[in-house]
């Protein structure tokens, strides 16, 4: 695999993966529901 | 208005549901196509910037029209547009969101068939000891193509389309808590874990290791190369948004219905951007390392290049899997297929539950009564697809209600909900009990560059040029010579330019264009019947009030 391939993949997977872990563990957090009347 | 008491059971299992809808086949089998057709690894740029300025925006609107919806008991897109245009002109409007589910149901039910009936025959051996040309012929064989009649009968595809309908009906029947979320809980999972023993196989796969001919990295390679020359080209761009736009399952009206059975205050902006990223982790970590990796390993990239695309999946897969081993083959099979069943079942419940929230709210049908008749008349319209498959009812499904229709309807919403309801409203209504802070940027991205991009991807699919090539259609029409309309086009399809033989008949028999017209037809008369079920139901409402 070339340099700029790897380098392409790697990024686009850890922008992707991290953002996906980072809202849905934000989800499992905070259950639904819980919030009053604004 | 009788108010439903339908509620979604947990914030993960609503967030499973919705990346399930957005979740389907394509994450599979279209975008690596798309991505090796347009550049490889530039593709990504052109992908994740419509992802960001189209894709992400639109998930928040088509969330916030359907919980806005759901407060004045509207669980399908007439109600919901009518709830926020105000006039009779968009309840006519969000007939879009019952006829796309609807038709694109019918036929994605036949595809998602084709993978339960995989499933079972991966598991039974069928392709053991098989050619590559005897398991490709397999797949003619499963709904009877090139036998030369008029009708594509096969029993064995008829089966395994009744075996899903009633699947995907049994499941809808159960409600949104008990049936949609617990399959949603399910199906997601597995084909998380499907995905990862198929990637992870796929990329360790060296050359000599199992019969492969190549590395498997070679795939990756191919894939990712960038070639940032491509980024100049409106078609790769116009190939990307195009991608985000069917991988979100946005423009149908099936989020919205999901969204309608929120409570008020609840979140929408955390939701939507969780849903969404998760369908990007499937389709481009997922998606991309499984069926470009594992077919150049075993075929070579130029036979990948000829001949990347949606039956490769049947075609192809089971053979290749038949280097690992009988029992790991079996395994592999049931896993591909497997999770190509459930990427597709979590988005065709997607698909009925707005038909069904339509009858219930609008006809006041109970739950089990609604589903009996959605399972109805999706039989009823599937059979054109699967009877006429190869005369291209199954092609007309998929271009009108399949590709246009989404993208004509995401732009009326996107114009609805911006200009008419208002974007200080609507920019509220998405902020309403939100869990993150959305940068105030995207106020003005949903206003005027969602809305342009949109339009762009409209026109562009209205004119399209021979090829996708634009640059050399300007040229050619400012030189004098006329726009050279791709067969594939909207204006290119109306007028049939792909079909050399405009007879209808020929010896008495009905040609394969007397079908698409009569599928069109078809698809037409399904609309205007929506119309009608919509224009009775308010009128109903207005005499009662």
């Amino acid at each position: 695999m070339t340099t700029s391939a790897l380098i392409t993949m790697l990024l686009t997977w850890t922008i992707v993966t991290t953002l996906m872990l980072t809202f849905f563990i934000k989800v499992l957090r905070s259950p639904m529901g819980k919030k009053k009347k604004e | 208005m009788i108010r439903t008491k339908e509620k979604w059971g947990s914030r993960a299992g609503l967030v499973l549901a919705m990346a399930g809808n957005a979740v389907g086949l394509g994450n599979f089998l279209r975008f690596p196509a798309q991505a090796v057709q347009n550049g490889g690894g530039a593709f990504i740029i052109p992908y994740l910037v419509s992802f960001v300025l189209m894709g992400i925006p639109l998930l928040w609107v088509e969330w916030a029209i359907g919980r806005h919806g759901g407060q004045f008991g509207y669980h399908s897109a007439p109600g919901m547009m009518h709830a926020i245009g105000r006039r009779a002109l968009w309840r006519f409007v969000g007939v879009f969101g019952i006829f796309t589910n609807l038709a694109v149901a019918a036929y994605y039910a036949y595809i998602e068939s084709w993978t339960l009936g995989y499933v079972w025959h991966s598991l039974s051996g069928v392709f053991m000891g098989k050619t590559a040309e005897q398991v490709s012929q397999f797949f003619s064989d499963y709904l009877n193509l090139g036998s030369g009649h008029f009708i594509n009968f096969s029993p064995m595809a008829l089966f395994f389309l009744i075996v899903t309908l009633a699947i995907n009906i049994w499941i809808l029947s159960r409600g949104l808590a008990k049936g949609v979320e617990i399959a949603s809980k399910i199906g997601m999972p597995l084909l998380l874990l499907f995905g990862f023993f198929l990637a992870i196989r796929a990329l360790t796969l060296d050359k000599g290791d199992a019969g492969a001919v190549n590395s498997a990295l070679e795939g990756l390679n191919f894939l990712w190369q960038p070639q940032f020359d491509s980024l100049t080209n409106p078609k790769v761009w116009l190939a990307a948004a195009g991608q985000i736009f069917f991988t979100l399952s946005v423009g149908m009206g099936s989020i919205h219905c999901y969204a309608a059975y929120l409570r008020e205050n609840d979140d929408i902006a955390l939701n939507a951007a969780s849903a969404g990223w998760m369908n990007e982790f499937v389709e481009v970590v997922l998606g991309g390392s499984i069926i470009i990796p594992i077919a150049v390993a075993y075929l070579g990239l130029d036979w990948i290049q000829a001949n990347v695309g949606f039956e490769m999946g049947f075609r192809t897969m089971p053979t290749l899997f038949q280097n690992w081993g009988p029992y790991l083959a079996a395994v592999a099979g049931v896993a591909w297929f497997g999770l190509l069943f459930f990427a597709g079942i979590t988005s065709s419940l997607a698909m009925g539950q707005p038909v069904m929230a339509f009858l219930q709210d609008e006809y006041k049908l109970s739950r089990k009564r609604s589903a009996l008749t959605l399972g109805g008349i999706l039989f009823l319209m599937a059979l054109p697809c699967v009877f006429l498959y190869e005369m291209g009812a199954f092609g007309e499904y998929d271009y009108w209600a399949g590709t246009f229709s989404l993208v004509a309807f995401a732009l009326l919403e996107i114009i609805a909900f911006a200009w008419v309801f208002g974007m200080e409203k609507g920019w509220a209504e998405i902020n309403r009990g939100a869990d993150i802070k959305i940068p105030i940027l995207f106020k003005y991205v949903i206003k005027y560059i969602t809305p342009l991009f949109l339009l762009a991807v409209f026109i562009g699919s209205m004119v399209k040029p021979s090829d996708g090539e634009w640059l050399a259609a300007l040229t050619s029409l400012f030189q004098g010579h006329g726009w050279p309309l791709a067969d594939d086009s909207v204006i290119g399809t109306i007028l049939n330019k792909g079909i050399a033989d405009r007879r209808w008949f020929i010896d008495g028999m009905p040609t394969k264009m007397f079908i698409i017209n009569m599928t069109r037809l078809l698809l037409l008369s399904v609309f205007a019947g929506i119309s009608l079920a919509v224009y009775r139901a308010w009128r109903r409402k207005e005499k009662q009030s």
